[in-house]
């Protein structure tokens, strides 16, 4: 099977340190794949470089074949490469409607330009109305249905990371990174996050999922990468990896004392 | 009374129209705009070439002047202002004072030193209306002051450019990430800011003398109208200007008219000083993001 999302010998410095060093990661349609490893084993870094927001010193990524590299943010947005981020990033200010509509600025571009509105503002107002009600079943399926006419800043912390999660969702990504989506949130927020990530991969979607919640992502991937200095250190399914000795050694051990810490918190 | 209150709320719809593109600027660049009141004085000066020396239908006067003002303000922010905010905001507010300046001096070398005079267009005597004597000349200025404020509304708030543009306010670096062209919006907003000066300008044109310097204190005024609805605001900076225009007519009726200025400032201090962030702003509109 080929896969979706390719990245091979992903590179990226930080003056001397290297905070990814040579990754090869690839998903397959459909595929959940966990990201694991120790803070500041490059995990961020590695969705960072695959959205965009980072440029790699060495490597190339491929959606669905085509070099990405090159790409700006949103142009990859509008290839069917979505995010979430570890900290819920919304737009406060604006409804939470208006948060999701924002989010399918990459899909559809009637609308956007100034020139839409004087010579095709039927066009427009058409395209608008569709996103509206695209937007308004994406908020339904992260259970924020009744909140869409208040403002994001009015949501509780895990709400607004649903939400920032529907702004994802509505443009109905190929590929979802997921940076630690399950951190901060309650129990009923956690299934409903793991809810909604199983059903995009019914759908043919894959998810790159960044995560500390290590009970979770061995519940929920197909197969995990580990990480650990940047480099991968193992790559398997979940049980494949619960038996790795190195990841016993340098990651799972140090791990779960440090979710009694996130616990204590 | 009545009669007051309704000549000063007509009036106040030009300090409404001054303030929202004052503060739909603000909000996306963080640039106070002090040549807002020379963009009404430049749509007058257009309107008055269209409009007597070219005798074009008004409503097309109204459309072309708002329009060329418009442009001038996108080509302005282009070459002057944008360079500028991209690195202080308060760089590009003294570049506006300059614009001030410049715009003064381009229509003078235009249409000259001394002041023109606007033929009505819709009737300069007062007609009574339930014992109230309302000038049509201000009517049409306030209607069409008010089609303006509906469409820039709804452009903001039902089209996919307007929440583009709240959304690039609120947070500009998210923007970006998820995929709008953040500088467009910005300069679509001192194309707004141009137009509802064109418009303002060309409406208020038949009940003043235009004169190159009147956009001073129109500026200042605009500016005052924006603090009190809440800088950055846009339904605060119609209701600010309406109550400018309220209080302007309410003190030069009641007490003395040459007194206005200062005891309207002086009346809008206190106000500043209860509700530092006006009637509908918000704590924390001042600070750069």
């Amino acid at each position: 099977m080929s896969a979706t999302l390719e990245a091979t010998g992903l590179s990226k410095r930080f003056g001397a340190v290297a905070a990814v060093d040579g990754l090869d990661v690839a998903l397959a349609p459909g595929e959940i794949r966990g990201l694991i490893g120790p803070n500041g084993s490059g995990k961020s870094t590695t969705m960072h470089l695959i959205s965009g927001y980072l440029r790699p010193d060495a490597g190339t990524i491929r959606l669905n074949g085509q070099v990405l590299n090159r790409l700006a943010v949103h142009r990859r947005a509008a290839l069917g490469l979505g995010r979430t981020f570890q900290t819920p990033a919304v737009f406060l200010q604006l409804s939470v409607l208006d948060n999701v509509l924002v989010g399918c600025h990459a899909v559809d571009r009637v609308g956007t330009r100034v020139g839409d509105l004087f010579f095709r503002p039927w066009a427009s107002k058409r395209v608008f109305n569709s996103l509206l009600e695209r937007s308004v079943s994406t908020l339904d399926s992260v259970g924020l249905g009744d909140r869409m006419a208040d403002r994001a800043e009015d949501l509780s912390y895990g709400q607004q990371k649903l939400l920032g999660l529907a702004q994802a969702l509505v443009s109905d990504p190929r590929v979802l990174l997921m940076d630690e989506p399950l951190a901060g949130l309650g129990s009923v927020e956690m299934d409903r996050v793991i809810a909604i990530v199983k059903d995009l991969r019914l759908k043919g979607g894959s998810v790159l999922f960044a995560e500390h919640n290590v009970p979770e992502v061995m519940q929920l991937c197909d197969r995990i990468t580990v990480l650990n200095f940047g480099t991968r250190i193992a790559e398997g399914t979940p049980g494949e990896i619960q038996r790795h000795p190195e990841v016993l050694d340098a990651y799972l051990g140090r791990e779960d004392r440090e979710e009694v810490d996130a616990h204590d918190q | 009374m009545a009669q007051v209150v309704v000549s000063g709320l007509l009036f106040g719809m030009v300090y409404a129209l001054v303030a929202m593109g004052f503060s739909l600027v603000y909000r996306m660049t963080r640039v106070l705009n002090f040549a807002a009141g020379d963009l009404l004085m430049l749509g007058g000066f257009i309107g008055f070439s269209l409009y007597v020396q070219l005798r074009w239908p008004f409503i097309a006067v109204i459309l072309t002047s708002s329009l060329a003002v418009g442009l001038l303000m996108v080509i302005v922010d282009r070459l002057a202002l944008a360079p500028a905010y991209r690195r202080s905001g308060v760089a590009a507010t003294v570049s506006t004072i300059g614009l001030a300046f410049a715009l003064q001096n381009g229509a003078q070398l235009f249409w000259g030193n001394l002041g023109l005079s606007f033929p009505t267009v819709f009737g300069n005597n007062p007609v009574p209306v339930f014992g109230v004597l309302i000038v049509p000349e201000m009517v049409a200025l306030f209607l069409i002051g008010s089609i303006g404020i509906v469409i820039l509304t709804l452009f903001m708030t039902r089209s996919r450019l307007g929440v583009a543009m709240r959304a690039v306010a609120g947070d500009p670096v998210m923007a970006r990430l998820v995929g709008i062209n953040v500088e467009r919006t910005k300069s679509l907003s001192f194309f707004i800011a141009g137009a509802l000066g064109g418009i303002a300008g060309v409406l208020l044109a038949p009940i003043t003398l235009l004169t190159t310097t009147m956009g001073t204190a129109l500026g200042i005024k605009g500016f005052v109208a924006a603090l009190i609805g809440g800088l950055g605001n846009l339904p605060g900076a119609v209701v600010g200007g309406l109550l400018l225009g309220l209080l302007e007519t309410l003190v030069g009726a009641y007490l003395d008219p040459s007194w206005t200025d200062g005891i309207v400032f002086a009346i809008v201090v206190v106000l500043l000083l209860l509700r530092p962030f006006g009637i509908f702003g918000e704590e924390g509109i001042e600070e750069g993001r």
